[in-house]
């Protein structure tokens, strides 16, 4: 029977080396990596030619074209940056934030001191700037650390599986019963005896065995727990934190006798 | 030059030499650089404003690339 497991518990990402490599000056960097440094260079010029469309098509001579959005309040095209700056956030981490964000500043300061005609350019432009650094920032944040628990609960599930088969291959039945008396676990000894149910509460699945009479009543100790000759107290019943750091307990049952 | 000037020119210039200086210690960092040389690429770092340090960042992209991110 296999452990149950909290819902929210996903599976991190694996330590694994990309046999793909490719970069122009970075010739043994992962081929995801480059991948997704060349998505991150090709929203920022789209957002930047975006934001210069207007001026690009007057300077090719394309002034038919005519319209707000072109030659408005550029307050809407500059929010589009932040696409490439959350995303070097959530893909790359802080630093990727803050190379990207000095560039957005650099692309977005020749509109706010010489072309736009609206009033405070430079400080829209600031605001901006100072939003985008900040969501970017937290961002870069949050993904780090969700990757790190992730991480640490790859490492657990991993001392957990190792945990399973110890008390697989113990020659007596295991049991691991939680705080809300349902069967956790039953090693293999257990489960060849009992059977083989996931999840069913303790005194169903033993009820074959006649072996535990008051676990739900009484405070856990061996001394509340029958065996079917009638003695008392030598069934170990020992306190467990599970994973999850539920107080289960985990009942050692002689099935030799 | 006026004030307002002054103002913009030092806004640039703190801009520019803030992202040359991450760039520049990357620089120094690596082992290899795109041609070989590194003086090249630190002179046109210096020098091309913005196009030098656009011009790096493409043709080196592990300097965005932290070792936690490396999965």
């Amino acid at each position: 029977m296999p452990r149950v497991r909290r819902a929210g518990f996903v599976r991190a990402h694996r330590l694994v080396s990309c046999p793909g490599r490719l970069g122009l000056g970075d010739s043994s960097l992962p081929r995801k990596n480059v991948g997704r440094f060349y998505l991150l260079v090709l929203q920022y010029c789209v957002c930047a030619v975006f934001y210069y469309l207007g001026e690009l098509l007057t300077m090719a001579g394309w002034d038919s074209i005519d319209g707000w959005l072109l030659y408005g309040v550029h307050d809407f095209h500059r929010l589009l940056f932040l696409v490439p700056i959350i995303y070097a956030g959530y893909v790359f981490g802080t630093k990727a934030v803050i190379i990207i964000t000095i560039i957005v500043i650099n692309t977005l300061l020749p509109r706010a001191l010489f072309i736009s005609p609206f009033p405070d350019p430079l400080l829209r432009m600031l605001l901006f700037i100072i939003v985008a650094v900040a969501i970017g920032y937290l961002t870069a944040r949050v993904h780090r650390a969700t990757y790190r628990c992730s991480l640490l609960q790859n490492k657990l599930w991993g001392g957990q599986d190792q945990f399973d088969r110890v008390l697989d291959a113990m020659p007596s039945g295991v049991l691991i019963i939680g705080p809300d008396q349902l069967v956790r676990f039953a090693n293999k000894v257990a489960r060849q005896r009992f059977g083989e149910e996931v999840g069913c509460s303790y005194d169903e699945y033993l009820k074959e065995a006649d072996i535990v009479r008051q676990l739900a009543d009484l405070p856990v100790s061996p001394e509340n727990i029958v065996q079917p000759e009638g003695r008392q107290g030598d069934v170990p019943v020992i306190p467990f934190t599970d994973c999850d750091g539920a107080v289960c307990r985990l009942i050692i049952i002689d099935v030799s006798r | 030059l006026s004030v307002e000037w002054v103002l913009q020119l030092c806004l640039f210039s703190v801009l520019h030499w803030v992202l040359v200086g991450i760039l520049l210690q990357d620089l120094s960092r690596r082992d290899k650089v795109l041609g070989g040389r590194k003086w090249p690429w630190a002179l046109s770092l210096i020098f091309l404003i913005f196009i030098g340090s656009l011009l790096y960042l493409v043709c080196h992209p592990r300097i965005f690339i932290n070792e936690d991110n490396q999965d």
